[in-house]
């Protein structure tokens, strides 16, 4: 059997490599390379443009505008599959939410190192729950930004709500959230429902022309202001709906995984896991 | 508002899952009503398209976020930049069997899992996996095609394991898991050949461009293979009898169906990328065969000896696969041959392929149904320990005896009506092939008979039995009223969506 699985294996790597060994060479123009119309009043060229992610980089700025590619890939271009990742993570939060369901509800928990409810943690030191304290909001912030300018830099709703989150784990480990673990979870949860609704709704406020159409894009004020082709430092209010769906990515990230390590903190509480059979 | 359909399709679903979680906080009818609202929508949906698209030949193309979302390519480009998204005749017969049965399911759930703070979360992944579906069904674009799948694989294995205070479903959830994830890398590693060769993810781009080289069938063969696995086709059939005797009855026939849309996925690939060389359509039509034949087979084979009554139920959802690879098989391997036997017999072939499709998933739908009722009654899934149930509840021991004749190919249920169109048109490609196809279609109707006479004959027990509530018997009653329809009326199905399917299929 063992041996079966390796020349399986080797097998499969021989398929890859060949395949690999197939692939045109790097830097051939793929597709084809004739001279194309562009949309001169929109500002958009395509001459010469014979693949995707060759119109992505030349006018993916102008017709976007968003200083950062990938987001504007991320968010407008391939939106919708943008979405569909969101539902993944929302689809895993409900997952655990359910599966751990009969743990959370059980009188038997103990949160790891933590005293039963109604008493106050053991922990008397001053450096742990004040530095985790000012490390959260430093945390909180960085997040923040990062959400904020995800349609300038490098950045976005995944990231910036990854690293808010991993703010409400430190909060878990020093021990600031002892109680209330219930509520807290139907609080994540409510914001985290909010977040993905947000996104969807602003994919249906431009139903009239077509779902996830980036309508504030196509104003030359607010967020639809124009920016400069080329390297230039951007401004916050700019790419239309993008930083709207990136802040909704971002709460929706941030409450789901936090929501996250809350269960998965107080299922590690568990003592008996088989009295709950 | 039509041309939006599409992608509505989709969007529908995913915003009731999302508004779930804040409704179910409110109040629990409100968020079971919403589901149901969100089901019957999209349901209206697809059949309010269902005119324009088989009586005038319209196929829908929407291009998600464009200023013009009818419109391919965008600004006189020849490729397209955006997500696409298609329902052509052969999708659409997918997406009306999809809306109405996951109805179906839903309206049996409602009643059949017990009613507390637990079932919000299940309202969420039953609809999540239901757009999960609708979005497999029409992606245009092979990455947007592998985000639904694995939005279909995520919310059915956390479903399978449901009943987390039973020792074995989370072991059968965690299982369907893992055969998912690998399944859907590998067909990640298959899209990405195919756009670092030809830098699109567009399907009916790839399928200008496709050129049957190398690359592209070994890019072809990590597409099929991983939907292959997901729709139990035998080598890869492993995850079959945990996945659906673990799981809650009514999530047994969602899996099952969502398998019969990985099906869907297995035919729009392999006629797409397939068709347009003879030298890749013959082998992939003899692998399907292959497949085919060995999935009838070893699936009846350990049905006959399970005593399990669920397990059963799922060794014969792996042998009832087989007939509609068979089905397509030969229309695949004779689409190119250049002769009159794809007039003669092939096209008929693929019609009774995809009539199969739809009979199993009633049938197999109202025998999961059925076997779900069976085990509430007897608190077992083992046959031994059952017997009696025609005493009490006649309702049900005729729902059960319709689908189980139907499943073994008895006029005049809807089995018959396709088996015989596969038998027929297979017999003039190659007669052993029908022989087989027989053979397993009465050892079916031997392991069936083997579950009637032992749940439902037999001295009655001493439980009586609860009155099933009335959701429940309207779900089953509709399932049991679609399967009598279609196997006295085939006419109608035949001529209305599965030709047109097939059509599209074959000239697109």
């Amino acid at each position: 059997m063992r041996l079966l699985s390796v020349v399986a294996i080797v097998i499969l790597f021989g398929f890859l490599f060949v395949g690999i060994l197939h692939l045109h060479p790097v830097g051939e123009a793929l597709g084809n390379s004739e001279v194309l119309q562009g949309r001169p009043e929109l500002g958009i060229d395509i001459n010469g443009v014979s693949t995707m992610d060759d119109y992505f980089l030349r006018n993916g700025q102008i017709e976007t505008k968003s200083n950062n590619i990938v987001a504007s890939v991320v968010f407008d271009y391939r939106g919708f599959d943008t979405l569909g990742e969101a539902t993944v993570l929302f689809i895993v939060v409900s997952s655990i939410s359910m599966l751990f369901f009969t743990f959370l509800k059980s009188k038997s928990i103990v949160s790891a190192g933590v005293p039963p409810a109604g008493q106050f943690p053991k922990i008397e030191s001053r450096v742990i729950t004040f530095g985790s304290f000012i490390m959260y909001i430093m945390i909180l912030s960085f997040g923040v930004y990062l959400v904020v300018h995800g349609h300038i830099s490098p950045g976005g709703g995944f990231q910036g709500g990854s690293v808010m989150a991993s703010a409400t784990a430190l909060l878990l480990i020093s021990f600031l959230i002892t109680r209330h673990m219930q509520r807290t979870r139907k609080i994540f949860s409510f914001f985290e429902s909010l977040g993905l609704t947000i996104f969807i709704g602003l994919g249906f406020a431009g139903i009239t022309i077509s779902f996830l159409y980036n309508f504030l894009a196509h104003t030359s004020t607010g967020f639809g202001r124009i920016i400069a082709f080329g390297p230039n430092q951007g401004y916050l209010i700019s790419a239309g709906i993008l930083p709207l769906l990136s802040l909704a990515v971002g709460i929706e990230v941030f409450f789901g995984l936090s929501l996250i390590v809350v269960t998965l903190f107080h299922v590690s509480g568990v003592k008996d896991t088989n009295s709950l059979r | 508002m039509i041309k939006h359909v599409p992608v509505l399709l989709v969007a529908i679903p995913l915003l009731a899952a999302f508004m779930i979680p804040m409704i179910g906080m409110v109040n629990r009818t409100a968020r079971t009503v919403v589901g149901v609202i969100a089901l019957v929508m999209i349901l209206a949906a697809s059949y309010y398209i269902a005119g324009d698209i088989l009586v005038h030949g319209r196929i829908l193309y929407y291009m998600v976020g464009s200023s013009n979302p009818e419109m391919l390519t965008e600004h006189g480009l020849t490729f397209p930049i955006r997500i696409g998204l298609k329902i052509d005749p052969f999708s659409l017969f997918f997406i009306i069997m999809t809306t109405t049965l996951v109805l179906i399911f839903y309206v049996f759930s409602t009643q059949y899992i017990e009613e507390n703070e637990r079932k919000n979360y299940f309202t969420v992944l039953f609809i999540t996996m239901v757009a999960g579906m609708m979005g497999l069904l029409v992606a245009n674009d092979l990455f947007t095609f592998f985000v639904f799948l694995e939005i279909l694989s995520i919310s059915s294995a956390a479903l399978v394991a449901f009943r987390t205070e039973r020792k074995h479903p989370p072991y059968a959830g965690y299982k369907y898991m893992f055969v998912s994830a690998v399944a859907t890398s590998f067909f990640l590693l298959g899209v990405a050949f195919l756009y670092a060769q030809y830098g699109s993810f567009n399907i009916d781009y790839l399928k200008e461009a496709i050129r049957g080289t190398l690359l592209d069938k070994i890019a072809i063969v990590l597409l099929i293979i991983p939907l292959a696995m997901k729709s139990g086709v035998v080598p890869m059939h492993m995850w079959i009898p945990d996945t659906y005797s673990e799981a809650p009855a009514p999530i047994s026939a969602m899996v099952k169906l969502g398998s019969l849309i990985c099906l869907y996925g297995l035919f729009r690939i392999s006629f797409s990328f397939g068709m347009s060389h003879a030298h890749v359509s013959y082998p992939l039509g003899v692998l399907f065969i292959v497949f085919g034949i060995l999935s009838m087979f070893v699936g009846v084979t350990q049905a006959l000896v399970q005593k399990d009554v669920k397990r059963l139920m799922a060794f014969h959802a792996v042998s009832q696969v087989g007939y509609m690879l068979l089905g397509m098989g030969v229309g695949l391997t004779v689409v190119k041959s250049g002769d009159a036997s794809f007039a003669l017999f092939g096209k008929v072939a693929m019609i009774g392929g995809l009539l199969h499709v739809v009979n199993n998933a009633l049938y197999k739908g109202l025998l999961f149904l059925t076997s779900g009722v069976m085990v509430r009654h007897f608190k077992t899934r083992n046959l031994d320990a059952m017997h009696g149930l025609a005493h009490y509840d006649v309702f049900t021991t005729v729902v059960f005896m319709i689908a189980a004749l139907a499943i073994s190919g008895i006029p005049p249920f809807n089995g018959f009506v396709s088996k015989i169109i596969i038998y027929e048109s297979v017999f003039q490609y190659n007669p052993v092939l029908t022989l087989i196809a027989i053979f397993v279609s009465i050892l079916t109707l031997a392991s069936f008979m083997k579950v009637f006479y032992s749940a439902f004959l037999g001295m009655p027990s001493s439980r009586r039995p609860m009155e099933q509530p009335v959701l429940v018997k309207c779900s089953m009653f509709v399932l049991a009223v679609f399967i009598v329809v279609i196997g006295i009326y085939p006419q109608g199905i035949l001529k209305a969506i599965i030709e047109p399917a097939v059509n599209a299929l074959i000239n697109f």
